[in-house]
């Protein structure tokens, strides 16, 4: 109670639209709560920044194992436990973050937010657990999507080793050791580096009362500065194991002006183009927008071939779809979880909002400009090798 | 009335006519509003099946009024039109803003009656038809190869006319609409539509063949489980034992076959239509290598060893997981009803699953009523019901390329 009392910080973050609250604790650590009082079911997430542990060419994927074996828990029962109870946790690691999420109703907070005290105790792993975690992750490659072939080739191609994704290669996880493991988890989770976040049909007290108890206790190291992704260069190539094509934008951070006429304009074409898809994921690093098709070989040349009127005739479909993809998610506990979580963990004031307003506010010249950013010659166009 | 009193009393926002199978759900919440026809098929001769897959995607290319762009056009965005052929219905989904009642009404009517299946589409839904699917996994829930080449128009028109009769239509309109409107609107646009003798054709092409291999580099294998039907006195024991089996991150197809033998990386026990009821089905999918063959076997092995270690904690979990998923909507849906895919909650499935429930069981879909029948299964009826669902499926691969 005294160490809970001494951590809380005076609420420094509310919100207009949205019903949220931010809580900041000494450890650097922070607790956000966005209040949905229509919803069925709350989200509680935790995010743990990878801030010190960015992807680089000899530790690419290691923070993806790490997250295959937080996930099993600390008795390595954890789905077992918590499914009998209803709940359901799942799990993702990003660029910019490693997620945990676990849905459940109102009435079982308290038992949703004990779920992410698990993930916040070092995992004991054996050699053993970590070679057969690293057969099943061999296993997770070969599954992938078109569509996140495509995107990751995108990325490395338009900004290399600094735009590897994180599910690493079966050489960098062959290098992994219980030692490895423990040093990796003591960086990303160090408490300046965690948020948790949550919504639903819940009061900002409740909910921040529950994170702060979890969090509060935990001690680390000041945060330490992100490693910034220099800007991107286009590019041409190939995503060997993937069908169809994808073009890749560059943007600079979420709460940019053109990173919304951009996105505004990618929600235009996969409105045109039948069969497309859409990927962007919010970050205060420089990153990319990618559309594209699994069905398509020349996504890019279709949208290079509309004229200027038809890429402007996109425009309010583009803007009105862009600004409901996003006004949607803010309205669902698990999508208003993610995004004041993912943001949140990245820096003390980033929150969507920000690309909300840009996208409230687009311009059809500022679509343009965004449209633009989509083309040949500014883009990275990737091809897949697979028909 | 009588029929209509009882319907109110079950779900009382809807109201049903008797006659044409069509219910409304007026929701003021909501901003769009979703029209659901299902067209109840039979189990088709394997000739026919070509001939029924091939009609489904021609009608993606829209009506005599409303051409596909127009239909795009006219639906709320991220909605697009749905054309969704399962064993044991045809789906037609349209989605629309609020206001747009009568549009999305004119849709349905207009594709239902009157679909334009002229060559063009016809050629497309061919061309189509005859791509592999886009993943592994979903070649693997239809692995049907078939050959078109034998299709004519006027078949498929027959065919069209052969099924898509009142008799056959289940039809559910909910969202943002004045209570009364929907019904007054659908009765006004389908008057003059009337059950008719329509003679069916014999021969429509060749029958399909079975997948055994792809050039994904993923192989699939499955235990394809017996007929079970909604009516069956254990369909809750089998249900619940499905969810056992292979639902969730606890289940024994998680914890066994991927956790413990590191043997896939995405496996799953899912509930799918069949013409006179379901089939469990327990998939994964895995890098391709010489022991494809086994791959079957040894997870019918693995699954019935699990089954005879199940404890309470087994069967509490499985409860926990269907109420959560058939009641709230958490954690993952094994009933793979509406398009191939796990059902969601959203507006069109929430429909959909009003019409479907109404057309396979002769009853409103009711998720309370299922869980306290699932509640009721103790632990040895849920192995017993385990092992009836591996015990005697059939085995199935498909090899990916190594």
């Amino acid at each position: 109670m005294i160490a809970t009392l001494c951590a809380m910080t005076a609420l420094i973050q509310t919100g207009q639209e949205f019903n949220w609250e931010r809580a900041n604790l000494d450890n650097g650590s922070a607790v956000i709560v966005q209040s949905l009082p229509n919803a069925k079911q709350i989200s509680v997430q935790l995010f743990a920044a990878a801030r010190g542990v960015q992807e680089t060419p000899e530790t690419h994927g290691m923070r993806h194992l790490l997250e295959h074996l937080l996930a099993k828990g600390v008795n390595k029962d954890l789905d077992r436990r918590i499914e009998a109870k209803g709940l359901f946790m799942t799990a993702d690691t990003y660029r910019d973050a490693m997620q945990f999420e676990v849905r459940a109703l109102p009435h079982q907070l308290r038992d949703a937010v004990d779920v992410l005290g698990e993930f916040l105790k070092e995992p004991k792993v054996t050699q053993e657990e970590i070679d057969k975690e690293a057969k099943i992750l061999a296993q997770e490659f070969a599954l992938q999507s078109s569509s996140t072939l495509l995107s990751s080739s995108a990325w490395t191609m338009g900004y290399g080793p600094a735009g590897l994704d994180p599910m690493g290669t079966l050489e960098t996880l062959s290098k992994a050791t219980p030692a490895s493991i423990a040093q990796l988890y003591k960086k990303h989770y160090n408490p300046a580096n965690l948020v948790i976040s949550i919504a639903g049909p819940i009061t900002a007290k409740e909910g921040i009362d529950l994170g702060q108890k979890l969090l509060a206790p935990l001690t680390g190291t000041p945060a330490i500065d992100w490693v910034r992704r220099p800007a991107g260069r286009s590019a041409r190539g190939d995503a060997e194991m993937a069908k169809g094509s994808a073009c890749g934008a560059f943007v600079s951070g979420y709460s940019e002006g053109e990173t919304a006429w951009t996105i505004a304009a990618a929600f235009g074409v996969v409105t045109e183009f039948e069969d497309s898809f859409f990927l962007y994921t919010p970050s205060l690093q420089n990153g990319l927008v990618v559309v594209g098709s699994a069905k398509a070989r020349d996504y890019i040349s279709k949208i290079d071939s509309l004229s200027d009127a038809e890429s402007m005739g996109l425009f309010r479909q583009g803007k009105i779809n862009a600004r409901a993809w996003l006004r949607n998610r803010l309205n669902t506990p698990s999508g208003a979880a993610y995004w004041r979580g993912y943001l949140g963990c990245q820096a003390l004031g980033a929150r969507p909002e920000y690309l909300l307003d840009n996208l409230d506010r687009l311009t059809p010249d500022q679509f343009r400009a965004g449209f633009e950013n989509l083309k040949s010659g500014k883009a990275v166009e990737v091809v897949g090798g697979r028909l | 009335m009588n029929a209509l009193l009882a319907a109110m009393i079950l779900a009382p926002a809807a109201f049903q006519t008797q006659e044409s199978h069509f219910t409304e759900v007026p929701i003021a919440s909501e901003d769009k509003i979703t029209v659901q026809a299902l067209v109840r098929t039979y189990e088709f001769n394997p000739d026919e099946q070509t001939a029924v897959q091939v009609l489904v995607g021609a009608m993606r290319d829209g009506s005599s009024d409303y051409s596909r762009p127009t239909m795009r056009r006219n639906s709320a965005p991220g909605y697009e039109p749905q054309f969704v052929l399962m064993p044991d219905h045809i789906r037609v989904s349209v989605t629309v803003d609020k206001g747009e009642l009568s549009t999305g009404l004119g849709m349905i009517v207009s594709l239902l009656r009157d679909p334009l299946l002229n060559q063009e589409a016809i050629d497309a839904a061919v061309a189509e038809a005859s791509k592999p699917a886009d993943t592994a996994f979903q070649l693997a829930l239809r692995p049907d190869i078939h050959d078109f080449r034998k299709l004519k128009r006027d078949q498929l028109v027959d065919l069209h006319r052969y099924l898509f009769q009142p008799a056959n239509t289940y039809v559910v309109v909910m969202g943002a609409f004045d209570p009364g409107k929907a019904e007054q609107e659908w009765n006004e646009r389908t008057k003059d539509w009337k059950d008719r003798r329509v003679a069916k054709r014999n021969y429509y092409g060749k029958p399909p063949t079975m997948r055994t291999t792809s050039t994904e580099q993923v192989t699939t294998a499955e235990l394809f489980g017996p007929n079970i039907k909604p009516s069956d006195a254990d369909f809750p024991t089998k249900l619940l034992a499905l969810y056992a089996l292979g639902v969730g991150k606890g289940s024994s197809l998680h914890r066994v076959v991927r956790d413990r033998e590191a043997l896939s990386y995405r496996q799953e026990a899912i509930l799918w239509p069949s013409p006179n009821g379901f089939r469990a089905r327990f998939l994964l999918a895995a890098i391709p290598s010489d022991q494809d063959a086994a791959l079957p076997e040894k997870m019918r092995n693995l699954l019935a060893e699990d089954i005879r270690n199940w404890t309470k904690t087994d069967l509490d979990r499985a409860l926990g997981m269907a109420t959560a998923s058939l009641i709230e909507g958490i954690g993952p849906n094994p009933l793979y009803w509406g398009d191939g895919g796990p059902l969601g909650k959203d507006l069109p499935d929430r429909a959909f699953l009003m019409a479907y429930w109404q057309m396979k069981a002769g009853k409103i879909w009711d998720p309370l009523v299922l869980v306290d029948d699932l509640r009721k299964v103790g632990l040895d009826d849920l192995k017993n019901g385990g092992e009836s669902l591996i015990l005697t499926a059939m085995p199935r691969v498909i090899s990916g390329k190594k």
